[in-house]
């Protein structure tokens, strides 16, 4: 009996602390994909990766953040937007491209990818993240992730 | 430990090492023993405990997810409330609204426990030889789930919480000499506003629970050395025990604490915990009002012959008196006897006393039942772009936007100048108005100076690009529709931003 009583005390707040970390562990908010604008679809020239960025608001609970992303903007061989972010893959430095070596560089480890975002060189062994896009018109639209 | 060991209690292994746990548990739970005749009311004091228990669990929860500042404490609860969800066995379960009213019930419950704890000690001798420490640190205990309950009333930042808070700090004041010190160092100013709150969240989770713990700790520590009074017995009489701790009387106090906690559950999952509209100074017809175990001092103070000079009578001096009293309680009445029947005149001043406090209280509930609560405004998901970051803290000066009048025609730095020539440029003053003129579509768009949704200029910027992404049945024109520049349109919000109310 006392066992009984007092292991359902114990145990109903247990999973009460259970409920709530769940509960509260599903943040930022998700939601269907959303796409902003990025930038003009003619701005995007062959062989040279568009360097550029977007914010949009995420929701985190209680706050709501601006987010921003650096990324580099580039046309595949159809035609189609790709959208690489600048995180390097190996621990989040932002790369740049280096026209010269057409590779993606980044600067704190010495990690490189090339022009697809494949890593070719130093501590990252995946590729560059690439974001969802597409074509709105005359734009060029990117996922908010 | 030796004590255990000693009386064959099996603190000894197999190998004859010690098992320091086991012998823990031996003394304390599975060989102890308690005087004969010992009933329900001797188990108050474990079921307190156990409510203060799941309270430090419910604060750590809360604890999670609240933020103490102005600018977000109120929204933060909100969210707490509406968006805390998780489920449970296919059914959605409000845990975050059930844990900040199992935390708010708790309360309530905690101070009923306690002053039944306490009356059932008073009433039962209990506090005499050799047990005056004991009751000592059960009065400071007392005083200690006062501040708990003082300090966390503000913290949800709704009105009630702004003025019971405000009136409290206004009552400390009136202490005489100290007062007005004491209430500044309590509200970090000469008013209630962001420091008050930083202060009564520190108190509430860092400073109180160092005092609580070592003063519950030391408090059980002696309980169980000197046990429970037997009932009925004179001072200085041998205290014999006869009948097992456990599991006899642990399953009475566990019961006692599973009927509070049921009650408690029980509220909590009815009514969840109340909030009203965000704190404000702008008082109007409402009524500040404390937290219901404070109602009977609340009006004490409304006694006239407790007004003007003689305010302090009542709040510095009665219940001074009352406290010093409670603690010298064991010095104060050394006889032997500890039957309430055998002792007239304390039995009489304690219920005299105890009339006085539940009828004060009573007479205060009566008198406030019907006043105006001020609502929660309308609830918009946070997770929906609609969403209305946090309301404005409530001691901002007016802008002068709101204030009316007075204003100068022109701004005076270039870039509010350029801002407000790209408002006339680009048509906004077409449906909106600016200083009270434009608006010739008569679409009735607000006051562009002093927009009382009061965001940054990132916001803005992003509502000029798509305003019906933020608010769906917006009819306002898109930046694309407007051929908004970017650099125009950050311009804008900018300005916006900068004239909004804060």
């Amino acid at each position: 009996m006392a066992t009984l009583l007092g292991g359902a005390i114990a145990g109903g707040l247990g999973l009460l602390g259970a409920l709530f970390a769940k509960a509260t562990s599903r943040w930022p908010a998700r939601h269907a994909a959303r796409f902003t604008a990025l930038c003009r679809l003619d701005a995007l020239q062959d062989g040279a990766p568009l360097e550029t960025s977007f914010s949009f608001d995420r929701v985190e609970g209680w706050y709501r953040e601006r987010v921003k992303r650096l990324v580099y903007v580039m046309k595949d061989a159809q035609g189609a937007p790709v959208v690489l972010s600048r995180s390097c893959t190996h621990l989040g430095c932002p790369v740049r491209w280096k026209p010269k070596t057409t590779t993606f560089d980044c600067a704190c480890h010495g990690g490189k990818f090339d022009a697809e975002g494949a890593p070719i060189a130093g501590p990252p062994k995946s590729p560059l993240r690439r974001l969802n896009a597409r074509i709105a018109g005359e734009m060029v639209e990117v996922e908010e992730t | 430990m030796s004590g255990a060991s000693a009386d064959g209690g099996g603190g000894d292994g197999a190998g004859g090492t010690p098992r320091p746990l086991r012998a823990l548990l031996v003394e304390w739970v599975f060989a102890k023993q308690v005087p004969a005749g010992v009933g329900f009311l001797r188990a108050l004091g474990t079921a307190l405990f156990v409510v203060l228990l799941t309270q430090a669990v419910t604060g750590m929860l809360l604890a999670l997810c609240y933020v103490p500042s102005p600018d977000h404490a109120y929204n933060s609860v909100r969210f707490i409330d509406h968006e805390v969800k998780s489920t449970l066995g296919g059914h959605e379960i409000a845990v975050g609204r059930l844990v900040r009213g199992l935390h708010h019930w708790g309360a309530g419950a905690v101070i009923v426990l306690a002053f039944l704890h306490l009356l059932r000690t008073f009433f039962t001798g209990a506090y005499k030889r050799p047990r005056a420490l004991l009751w000592v640190l059960g009065v400071a205990l007392f005083g200690v789930l006062l501040g708990f309950g003082f300090t966390g009333y503000l913290l949800p930042w709704d009105m009630k919480a702004f003025w019971a808070t405000d009136v409290g700090m206004t009552i400390v004041a009136t202490v005489p000499e100290v007062g007005p010190a004491l209430a500044d160092l309590l509200r970090g100013g000469p008013e209630l506003g962001a420091p008050t709150l930083t202060r009564m969240f520190a108190l509430h989770v860092l400073i109180l629970p160092a005092l609580l713990i070592p003063l519950a700790g030391l408090h059980l520590l002696l309980v169980h050395r000197l046990g429970i009074t037997p009932p009925g017995a004179r001072v200085g009489a041998p205290e014999v025990k006869g009948a097992p701790f456990f599991p006899d009387h642990v399953v009475r106090e566990l019961l006692v604490a599973a009927a509070a906690l049921g009650v408690v559950g029980f509220l909590a999952w009815k009514l969840g915990a109340p909030l009203e509209a965000p704190a404000s100074r702008e008082l109007g017809e409402y009524e500040p009002r404390p937290e219901w175990y404070f109602l009977g001092l609340f009006q004490l103070l409304k006694l006239e012959w407790f007004q003007g000079d003689r305010v302090w009578y009542a709040t510095a001096l009665l219940p001074g008196a009352v406290g010093a009293l409670l603690l010298l309680l064991p010095w104060l009445d050394r006889g032997k006897e500890r039957s309430a029947s055998q002792r007239p005149i304390a039995t009489t001043l304690g219920v005299l006393a105890v009339a006085g406090v539940v009828g004060m209280t009573a007479w205060g509930f009566w008198e406030t039942k019907d006043d105006p609560k001020r609502p929660p405004p309308p609830y918009v998901p946070v997770g929906d772009l609609a969403y209305v970051p946090p309301s404005s803290p409530p001691f901002a000066p007016p802008t002068d936007a709101t204030a009316g009048g007075g204003t100068p025609a022109v701004p005076a730095d270039p870039a509010s100048a350029r801002a407000e020539a790209l408002l006339a440029e680009s048509g906004c003053v077409d449906c909106h108005t600016l200083r009270g003129e434009g608006d010739s579509s008569g679409a009735g768009g607000p006051e562009l100076r002093g927009l009382a949704d009061g965001h940054d200029a990132a916001w803005y910027a992003a509502f000029l690009l798509n305003p019906k992404q933020f608010k769906p049945d917006i009819d306002m024109p898109s930046a694309a529709d407007l051929e908004l520049a970017d650099a125009d349109r950050f311009a804008i919000a900018e300005w916006l931003a900068a004239n909004a109310r804060k």
